[in-house]
């Protein structure tokens, strides 16, 4: 069985199934953008939800059902200038969840995501004038974490690792290639069009990185990336997820930073067995059928058990229940989806 | 001075005693720090990191609309309301 919780423009849905078949429940905080999901060490989920008219929130809740709104989320300080846009990810790390958000910084809660505390080291980092946005704003969206070494994604910034449980920052993108300047320009310190990456959590130094400007490696914590895009028929999107039961990689091509649908309609997953040195088309089930839609970074998930499952900007879900070999869509539709959150 | 507030269905979940307030105050300001005393999850969706009302945001007064240092009357009508302006996604 299947337990899918789908975050949308307007509003979150629950969709399961069972012999009956299909069923979708919801919208849970209808009107409001589900940005984001999240559970904490004592099993609470959360979800970031935002609005133009009024900000952002964050919810707990114990079953997925009955929500409750924390009092005060993640808030930049008036004398920083900045405003609060959204909550891209949460993210658990042992008895700390970490918030990354729009303008890019991040926070973290000691106490399940009730209360929530400044990153300074990386908020005010010595780079922070030189930061600009890309298309989705100046935003911090992605984190991984092993034991005191931290590693967030801010776009269009790059990848910033920390060695000291996040006390202090460093940019870590040697080897990737700059967006929007010369080739021959001087390499900038920061400036870099990360859209998502992921590691293994046994060799946590080998990182998986969706770039605007291709699909990268590094096996050296980021101090050095390299291209790994062989077989793929496109190197820009926004989805990289490993699988930590069988080490499969997947990501989602689309055209071009021009052009952000599938290369001639076909919504494929791609897949890696061998560390990214080569891909291929995942499985079979896709429709022939010309799907000309997306899939933002955080529309994908999977259980590491073999069940994986993804959302499009054009509100449709698919679905692998054999690690990658048969997909399915499923019947309803929905939103702009931005969010996807197996539960479990 | 004692008003009634009423805020938008959007709110539902950021309320706990519901989108309906008695709330004293001279000021909007006043009465919008009496509702955050009662609400406190209802500061960030109202008011932004300077403290300002959020920019889709309108607060009417007896049917004009006002900034936080409005006079309130006594027996006011409130209603928060939120903008034709603001209902476009986020950035993804």
């Amino acid at each position: 069985m299947s337990r899918i919780a789908v975050g949308t423009e307007k509003g979150a849905y629950v969709v399961e199934n069972d012999q009956a078949g299909w069923t979708v429940r919801g919208p849970i905080f209808p009107g409001w953008k589900v940005s984001a999901f999240g559970q904490s060490q004592d099993r609470t989920h959360l979800a970031a939800v935002g609005s133009n008219w009024f900000g952002v929130a964050i919810h707990r809740s114990a079953d997925f059902e009955s929500w409750e709104q924390i009092e005060a989320p993640p808030t930049w300080p008036e004398d920083t200038g900045r405003s609060m846009s959204q909550i891209w990810t949460l993210h658990t790390d042992g008895d700390r969840i970490w918030a990354g958000v729009a303008e890019a910084g991040l926070f973290t809660s000691e106490d399940q995501g009730v209360s929530w505390d400044p990153v300074k080291g990386l908020n005010e980092h010595r780079t922070r004038d030189e930061w600009e946005p890309g298309l989705g704003g100046l935003c911090a969206h992605r984190l991984l974490t092993a034991e005191n070494t931290k590693w967030v994604a801010i776009s269009a910034v790059g990848v910033f690792r920390s060695d000291d449980d996040g006390v202090t920052w460093e940019p870590k993108n040697d080897g990737v290639a700059t967006v929007g300047a010369p080739e021959d320009a001087p390499r900038p310190e920061v400036g870099y069009c990360v859209h998502c990456v992921a590691h293994d959590p046994n060799r946590p130094s080998h990182i998986w990185r969706q770039d605007h400007s291709g699909v990268y490696r590094t096996t050296d914590g980021a101090d050095s990336w390299h291209r790994i895009e062989e077989g793929l028929p496109a190197n820009f999107g926004f989805v990289m997820w490993r699988d930590e039961s069988s080490g499969r990689l997947f990501t989602i091509p689309l055209e071009a930073d021009s052009n952000r649908v599938p290369v001639e309609g076909k919504l494929r997953a791609y897949i890696s067995d061998d560390d990214g040195e080569r891909w291929s088309e995942a499985g079979q089930g896709w429709s022939d059928a010309p799907q000309f839609t997306g899939v933002l970074r955080g529309a994908f998930d999977g259980d590491n058990r073999g069940t994986f499952c993804f959302g499009t900007t054009g509100g449709k879900l698919w679905l692998t229940s054999d690690n990658g070999e048969s997909w399915a869509e499923l019947p309803s539709s929905f939103p702009r989806i931005g969010a996807i959150h197996l539960l479990t | 001075m004692t008003a009634r507030l009423r805020l938008p269905r959007m709110l539902t979940h950021s309320v706990k005693n519901g989108l309906e307030h008695e709330v004293g105050g001279e000021t909007v300001r006043e009465v919008l720090n009496s509702l955050f005393e009662r609400e406190p999850g209802l500061r960030t969706h109202l008011v932004d990191e300077k403290g300002e009302i959020r920019p889709h945001v309108s607060v009417f007064v007896d049917g004009l609309q006002a900034r936080l240092g409005t006079s309130v009357p006594e027996r006011a009508d409130i209603r928060v309301l939120h903008a034709v302006s603001g209902g476009a996604g986020l950035n993804s």
